[in-house]
């Protein structure tokens, strides 16, 4: 078992998240911590411009954005825009990866089935698709996922952003957005997919954050 | 004169698409700055440099694909 901490920083704004972060990411790359840390937060109605993004995909007027209060940023990480609200719990891993062979591909891949192992718990079907980064419920989207990496000096892979878990947000939100860039797939949160089948509909966020919590410990082989 | 290999990212990553040169043609590198991001697998990662010189050649294009081990680009190294 690997040791790690999980550090609950509630509800947080954006920018102050992404400093708090890069502080553990600049001090695992400075050779000055080795401690596993996997932040969790949930923010503001935020939007978040990734590398390969563009305004043109916020789609709402100035007035909607105003109504919401949305926050926008450009950031640092690869995808195109995202939107990030209550309800979405967002989880920010600042791993280095030598543990699990340092291999920035699997680790994408283990944070898929650790979201895929959660949503499991309450009986929900979702699934990768080829191409499309984030977890899958049919076409809708569930949880979005962006990675960035930058190698020590020793070259193993420190990590930083990851991954948002929609729980119960709202989704008209996401219609201010183009999310990610394709126009024909829709979101979707546990709420709403709950709402559906009805199996366990009064699951509040920080039971929600358990469950994570123990996937990342099982699929990770972590101990908090 | 160095030539800069495409880092290995992990036994199953075999290659990644070069989405930004961070330095152009002519610039000074030093050792640990950024040189090129890098997206592999829904991972953005950004390449440092592991030399101290001129960045005198660009090899891959952005927007390229390259294979692990690669050459990217080539760094001259100030002599003495």
């Amino acid at each position: 078992m690997i040791q790690a901490t999980w550090k609950s920083l509630s509800q947080t704004e954006y920018d102050e998240a992404l400093e708090i972060q890069n502080a553990q990411a600049t001090r695992l790359l400075q050779a000055e911590s080795d401690e596993q840390t996997i932040f969790t937060v949930e923010h503001p109605p935020t939007i978040t411009i990734g590398k390969d993004g563009t305004p043109e995909h916020i789609i709402a007027s100035e007035t909607r954005l105003k109504e919401i209060g949305m926050k926008i940023y450009s950031v640092d990480r690869g995808g195109d825009v995202t939107y990030h609200g209550p309800g979405q719990l967002v989880v920010y891993p600042v791993l280095h990866l030598g543990p699990w062979g340092n291999d920035v591909r699997k680790y994408v891949r283990m944070l898929e089935e650790t979201v895929i192992r959660t949503l499991r718990v309450a009986g929900l079907h979702s699934e990768r698709m080829d191409g499309f980064p984030g977890v899958w419920i049919g076409d809708q989207k569930i949880c979005a996922i962006g990675v960035r990496a930058r190698r020590k000096k020793n070259r193993e892979f420190v990590t930083s952003h990851g991954l948002a878990l929609n729980i119960a947000p709202d989704l008209s939100h996401f219609s201010t957005i183009i999310p990610c860039g394709l126009s024909n797939k829709g979101v979707t949160s546990i709420a709403q997919e709950l709402k559906e089948s009805s199996a366990l509909a009064s699951v509040t966020f920080s039971e929600w954050e358990s469950h994570l919590q123990a996937m990342f410990a099982d699929v990770f082989e972590l101990r908090f | 004169m160095q030539n800069v290999k495409l880092y290995q990212m992990g036994e199953s990553v075999e290659e990644g698409t070069l989405c930004k040169w961070l330095k152009n043609v002519g610039d000074y590198v030093s050792i640990d700055d950024p040189l090129v991001e890098v997206i592999t697998d829904k991972v953005n990662v950004e390449m440092l440099s592991d030399f101290e010189g001129e960045l005198s050649e660009i090899l891959v294009k952005e927007g390229q694909t390259a294979l692990i081990g690669q050459v990217i680009c080539r760094i001259l190294e100030k002599a003495g």
